[in-house]
């Protein structure tokens, strides 16, 4: 399944690193599991389109260090992206798929 | 020919315990994930027991050789200061620092993460992963933690952990070890294939410094030292352990120096130090939401000022600044947010 990382950077095992807001990355079930619970900010790909980022502001903001200087509208999808990603945590921590 | 281990290569996974002692696991096998590990840059945890030596006179000078006494761990962990990077998301070394402050962080979704006192004990298991696989893997289980101490103003944030574990649990010992030693596992397990890490550390350097009110530019390097006194009692009867966490009184002090000035706001600073008025200092380090630490200490009682010619420019020190709560139920002396 693809997932997008909204995060500043993560590393799962040795072969995945996520350094771009907006990254997208393939996981299995369990490695989505196992990324999530370890903290890694991440938002199935559906829901991320949802959102409405477009492809310009993911390029500008591709680091979280340039967010300082994005628009109010964009740091608000932000936002939603991020209750995205803890919802999807809440979700698993308690057992859920 | 036998392989060694690079100690760079050196993981640490950490786990919170629902039971004082037990590694988390699920019908003896432990839960252990890629999810909990938490980079450092230093782990150490060393058991020590030492021989009771009789003290009967036999006659010689030589000693009679003893019998062993009690098996006594301690950790010491340091890494650096990351948070997540996403706001609202607990940082890595969450199990520790919630050991610390004694209990579980209050989350905010997408906002923060904010630690706060309390006077339960939680403990954690640290894992102690090396590379080769074959080389001895360790765990102690029943940890807790006695202190934190945060350095801030340097270019790389840290914090060091430091306490004492129930028992020390390997590959090596692992068929032979006792039932407390073994923490409910029936067998040691491996590392995980997949640790998952997040997060960079901001420049310690960049932040907000607000003393009593005011901000300052001129603060330079600073410690946050939070002193819980916990401690596992080694006078248990009939035990070779510890017995279960006792804790003493909570000390949060803080030290820092910054370049003198003749400015109002740090004439009134040295002021309140003389005359005893407790201020609140906050630490902000980093700029960039979601990856900065606040540090907020309240009631803090200033040491009287002590100047440094050493530098070219006037230094003036603040040492050993205790914060206290601002009731007794407040338990607020200190509060850690990641935001």
């Amino acid at each position: 399944m693809t997932y997008r990382f909204v995060g500043f950077n993560s590393d799962i095992g040795d072969s995945i690193r996520l350094i771009r807001f907006g990254q997208s990355v393939e996981l299995s079930d369990e490695q989505a599991r196992n990324a999530v619970l370890g903290g890694c900010a991440l938002v199935p790909d559906e829901a991320f389109t949802e959102i409405g980022f477009t492809a310009a502001e993911l390029t500008s903001f591709a680091s979280v260090g340039s967010h300082e200087r994005a628009s109010a509208d964009f740091l608000d999808r932000k936002k939603r992206a991020l209750l995205a990603a803890h919802d999807l945590r809440e979700r698993l921590e308690g057992g859920g798929e | 020919m036998a392989n060694s281990s690079n100690t760079r290569i050196q993981r640490l996974y950490a786990q919170n315990e629902t039971t004082w002692g037990t590694i988390p696991n699920t019908t003896g096998v432990a839960t252990l994930a890629g999810s909990n590990c938490c980079r450092m840059s230093a782990l150490d945890i060393q058991l020590a027991q030492q021989e009771i030596v009789r003290s009967d006179k036999t006659g010689s000078l030589g000693i009679t050789m003893g019998i062993l006494g009690r098996r006594q761990v301690t950790f010491t962990t340091k890494m650096s200061l990351t948070p997540n990077g996403a706001a609202g998301t607990k940082p890595d070394m969450d199990p520790l620092l919630t050991a610390l402050m004694g209990k579980a962080p209050t989350v905010v979704a997408s906002t923060s993460v904010t630690y706060g006192l309390d006077d339960q004990s939680p403990s954690v298991t640290l894992w102690d992963f090396n590379t080769p696989g074959t080389m001895t893997q360790r765990c102690t289980m029943g940890a807790i933690v006695k202190t934190g101490k945060f350095d801030i103003g340097v270019d790389e944030p840290t914090v060091e952990f430091t306490g004492q574990g129930l028992a020390v649990l390997d590959t090596d010992i692992f068929a032979t070890a006792d039932t407390i030693s073994k923490g409910g596992l029936t067998a040691f397990p491996t590392e995980p294939a997949s640790p998952v890490t997040n997060g960079t550390p901001p420049p310690g350097f960049t932040g907000t410094i607000t003393l009593d009110g005011n901000t300052y530019t001129t603060y330079r390097t600073g410690t946050i030292t939070v002193d819980v006194d916990r401690e596992l009692p080694m006078d248990g009867f009939n035990s070779f352990y510890g017995i279960a966490p006792a804790a003493g009184l909570r000390n949060v002090t803080t030290d820092w120096s910054m370049y003198d000035d003749d400015s109002a706001t740090l004439q009134s600073l040295k002021q309140k130090a003389y005359t005893g008025t407790p201020v609140t200092l906050a630490f902000q380090i980093g700029t960039v939401a979601g990856s900065t630490w606040l540090f907020t200490l309240k009631n803090v009682l200033l040491a009287k000022p002590k100047f440094d010619y050493s530098g070219k420019r006037r230094v003036v020190a603040f040492s050993a600044c205790r914060a206290h709560d601002t009731t007794i139920g407040a338990k607020d002396a200190i509060t850690i947010a990641v935001q």
